[in-house]
């Protein structure tokens, strides 16, 4: 009672409101470099863009001002039955995603199944194969005349639920590696605690799903919202079938004459629509991401159980499964395509060669391909991880500006990066910012691609550092950047390599941005494949596809297996041991 | 002559609805160790974070060695630099790094060029002197919280700060590392601040010991003084003492249930309303049936190596007993009552 009386007597002093103004102004130093940011990249380039929708007249092409005419195209025929076929077919995709990496996440972080990194081996090459190379393999095996005869087959395949499989596939590996960290992340003491309170095994799998549901929804977030934005299949399998997606009707619109940007603006205002209960559950999550903070100092980090020989023997036919479907068709198609001289003959003896792959590497320009986009990749994939902690790190405050940004985040992702590289020709082609034509605009529409990726990697593994750890750090003297070097950055070391070659891997292959955006002269690796398919040159992007991904593949594990050298295994919790 | 290590004058802090701290005033002088005890959400860990300064002051003001850190005015000194050494309830021991690290890295991070040297006397200190080279996840709890002890203790930090640091531990380590941490705290000479809700490691421990709650600060005395003269029902109960038992106050005397007694010389009673009373068990002893000796009844009871110890139902009430002998449930017997020692509050008493 007294208590509550005094609180009412207590008033904040004049001098107290100028400690709370200097915080606020810290506060506000401390946004002001990602805010930045994230108005060059998104919001101006972005906005100006958006805005023809309702303003067809905004850079000089086009007539008068405000209208809705833009709108009243986009809701007609084709164009609504585009968005409507991309909801549910994101939605499906989403939901094979998240239960395949959710289960292939526990199975290579908490079993000793036999196999279990060649499985994580195959979903990084699924992650780094971009879509379209997925969807071209379907195609090249089951179309009439490819490798396989299977009209019953390719009556399924090369269809809407050919497509929703091959997104949901595709885009599997995003939600496997937020779901490694949160099996990771969640101690065995729970699971234990559960055995020891005779809960049967349903029920404990029903309990580490609900610790570890932050994770699942925002896995499935991404792998809906990936899904909605995918260029790839849809301007290849989908647009093959006449099956419209959304994308590809903004595609439409902005390549084929006449050029309707406007049309083009609005679609994609009607897709950030589609992908709003997506940014809706990704936000509560992320506001309650305290609530679901296990890692502690104290917890043991959990130790992969045996699995018994049926289940064993279960996980791995399901597993084998899903790399046939995932890898093997696409990388078979094209090891098929690129090894003989007539696909009609197949592998006989006298119809093998090598020829194709001899002139991936004759030709010094598309080998330049290679290392143009690999460098770009290098270096806008570091760029991305920076920034993307940055951003990961003000997404945990609370806060009004903290829901913004997260918004901002999955609404890029839910874009497809051609509306993005849209919107920088027409932002950066102006008298004030002429950037477009170089290299560093490219860098940064892949940056900006890659950014929603990179922080919601992050974030799991930033959200459940327990604070004490750095509030120890604190109170014993560390200053703030030295709690970063010592402490948290260690112990975020295996998530940050992981964003990084995921993201860079990614770039590597990055077809939108680049075909929109690349500087004259220098066609990045994408370009160069499509260039090779529009010339009938089936044989040749076959063989230069199987170099690039042999290549970027080498890449990867030389740099995991470095990491596995030289970082201290305490850094690396996946590989602590337990007490003796 | 100032000796304050630190002093806290007038603290306010509150979270949304909930006032944490309400006008909390204490000063803690070199060498001494202060315990604070309290029930959960009785503003103790919220007291330990202001001063730690992972909280700010709303209003107040907060100095360590004499110099101030937190005035709710101008911008509080950071954490990093308030020299102190703290052990938290969960250990926060860095999971990537050696024992050695964990406890050196405080001192590195002061320029010691000598830090492996003082965090292996630290380590020594808290007999851990082989481990140096283990990680957190190899070590027990009880040797995870002794490498937190050494490492708060290893800079000679001016002021230590102890976030109920034996709430995870077994009962017989507790018992252990609460030896520990004072004898090494003792030894060291430094101050600390120590909040706990156990009782038994507060009496302990504490040069001083306050008792707090609804972010008040209502006794702080010497542990003595607290057990002797509580002055609230509150604090006589959460120090251990059984009741309330109502009693109507007489002419110099006490009806407890019918049962004449001799009224305590200085309760602190005013009008001679409804009283209610507090006795801890040692104040009452067995006695024959007479003038003045409480009826009770053995409800349960059990060997306990020393003695029986039996809850007792006594006239409004009941009250665990340590008895010489055997007593089965159900038994009557007789007690005498100290009432030197007995603790009366009006009844009415808000605190």
């Amino acid at each position: 009672m007294a208590a509550a009386s005094e609180t009412l007597r207590l008033k904040t002093p004049v001098s107290g409101m100028v400690f709370r103004g200097l915080a606020s102004f810290r506060f506000g130093a401390t946004w002001t470099l990602p805010a930045v940011a994230v108005v060059l990249l998104v919001v101006y380039p972005l906005l100006s863009f958006l805005a023809l929708a309702v303003w067809p007249g905004l850079f000089g092409q086009g007539s008068g001002g405000f209208s809705l005419q833009p709108f009243a195209e986009a809701l007609n025929g084709y164009n609504i039955e585009a968005l409507f076929n991309s909801l549910w077919i994101s939605l499906g995709a989403g939901v094979i995603g998240t239960a395949t990496g959710a289960w292939l996440a526990w199975v290579t972080a908490r079993t000793r199944l036999p196999g279990a990194r060649l499985i994580e081996l195959g979903i990084w090459l699924v992650l780094l194969l971009p879509s379209y190379f997925m969807a071209i393999g379907w195609q090249t095996l089951l179309a009439p005349g490819g490798l396989l005869n299977l009209p019953w087959l390719a009556s399924i395949v090369l269809g809407p639920i050919g497509v929703m499989f091959v997104l949901g596939l595709k885009f599997m590996p995003f939600a496997y590696l937020t779901l490694v960290s949160s099996w990771k992340g969640l101690p065995e003491e729970i699971d234990e605690a559960g055995r020891v309170h005779g809960l049967g095994g349903l029920t404990r799998i029903r309990l580490a799903l609900r610790l570890i549901a932050p994770g699942l929804a925002a896995a499935f977030a991404i792998v809906y919202a990936e899904a909605l934005s995918d260029f790839g299949v849809a301007a290849t399998l989908a647009a093959g079938v006449n099956f419209p997606l959304a994308t590809y009707a903004i595609y439409s619109a902005i390549s084929s004459q006449p050029l309707d940007f406007p049309l083009a603006a609005a679609a994609s205002w009607l897709l950030i629509v589609l992908v709003l209960p997506a940014v809706w559950l990704q936000a509560r999550i992320n506001r309650h991401a305290g609530r679901y903070s296990v890692l502690t100092g104290r917890a043991r980090p959990p130790r992969p159980r045996r699995l018994r020989p049926a289940h064993t023997l279960l996980h791995l036919g399901g597993a084998v499964i899903f790399l046939l479907l995932a890898l093997g068709v696409p990388l078979i198609a094209a090891a098929g395509l690129s090894l003989v001289k007539d696909p009609n003959l197949g592998f006989a003896p006298g119809n093998l060669t090598l020829e194709y792959y001899a002139r991936v590497f004759q030709a010094s320009s598309v080998f330049g391909a290679l290392l143009y986009s690999a460098r770009m990749a290098v270096l806008s994939g570091l760029a991305a991880v920076v920034l993307g902690l940055a951003l990961t790190v003000l997404l945990l405050h609370r806060g009004g500006l903290a829901r913004l940004l997260d918004w901002a985040l999955l609404t890029i992702m839910a874009l497809p990066g051609l509306i993005l590289a849209a919107g920088y020709i027409f932002a950066y082609n102006q008298p004030w910012l002429p950037l477009y034509g170089g290299s560093p605009l490219l860098g940064m529409a892949y940056l900006t691609g890659a950014l929603p990726a990179a922080s919601r990697m992050l974030l799991g593994p930033v959200g459940q550092q327990h604070r004490s750890l750095h509030e120890a750090a604190q109170v014993h003297g560390l200053t703030r950047w030295r709690q970063w070097l010592r402490v948290r950055l260690p112990l975020l070391a295996t998530p940050l390599l992981f964003a990084w070659l995921l993201t860079s891997s990614h770039i590597v292959f990055e077809l939108p941005a680049s075909e929109l955006l690349y500087p004259p002269g220098s066609p990045p690796l994408a370009v160069a494949l499509i260039a090779y398919l529009h010339g009938y040159q089936y044989a040749t992007e076959a063989a230069l596809q199987i170099v690039s991904v042999l290549i970027v593949g080498g890449a990867v594990l030389l740099i995991r297996w470095l990491f596995a050298r030289l970082v201290p295994a305490a850094w690396r919790r996946e590989t602590l041991r337990r007490p003796a | 002559m100032n000796d304050a290590v630190l002093t806290i004058a007038g603290a306010f802090k509150r979270y949304g609805e909930t006032q944490a701290v309400a006008g909390v005033d204490l000063s803690l002088t070199s060498g001494e160790i202060l315990c604070l005890l309290g029930p959960s959400g009785s503003g103790k860990t919220s007291l330990l974070r202001l001063v730690a300064g992972l909280e700010h002051l709303d209003a107040g003001e907060l100095r360590i060695g004499g110099e101030i850190v937190d005035d709710a005015r101008g911008a509080p000194r950071p954490p990093e630099r308030r020299g102190l050494g703290m052990v938290f309830q969960d250990y926060a021991l860095w999971p990537h790094l050696s024992v050695l690290d964990n406890v050196g890295l405080p001192l590195r991070e002061r320029g010691r060029s000598d830090w492996r040297k003082a965090a292996r006397v630290a380590l020594e200190q808290v007999g851990l002197g082989t481990l140096e080279r283990r990680h957190p996840y190899e070590l027990s709890g009880g040797q995870q919280q002794r490498v937190a002890l050494a490492r708060a203790i290893a800079a000679r930090p001016r002021l230590l700060l102890f976030d109920e640091p034996l709430s995870n531990l077994d009962a017989k380590l507790r018992d252990e590392l609460r030896e520990v941490i004072a004898h090494t705290v003792r030894e060291a000479g430094i101050a600390a601040l120590y909040i706990t809700h156990d009782q038994s490691e507060a009496f302990f421990l504490a040069d001083r010991l306050g008792v707090m709650r609804d972010g008040k600060l209502l006794q702080l005395d010497q542990p003595e003084t607290v057990y002797q003269r509580p002055v609230s029902p509150f604090v006589a109960h959460f120090t251990g003492a059984a009741g309330p038992f109502a009693v109507e106050p007489l002419e110099n005397a006490l009806s407890w249930a019918g049962i004449v007694a001799p009224c305590p010389p200085d309760a602190a009673l005013n009008g001679g309303g409804p009283a209610a009373l507090y006795l801890r068990p040692q104040w009452l002893s067995p006695a024959e049936p007479g003038a003045g000796a409480v009826p009770g009844v053995v409800r349960v009871s059990g060997y306990a190596g020393d003695g029986w110890s039996a809850l007792v139902d006594l006239p409004n009430g009941s009250i665990h007993l340590r008895l010489p002998q055997r007593v089965a449930a159900g038994e009557r017997l007789h007690l005498r009552v100290d009432w030197d020692k007995a603790l009366l509050y009006p009844r009415d008493h808000k605190r």
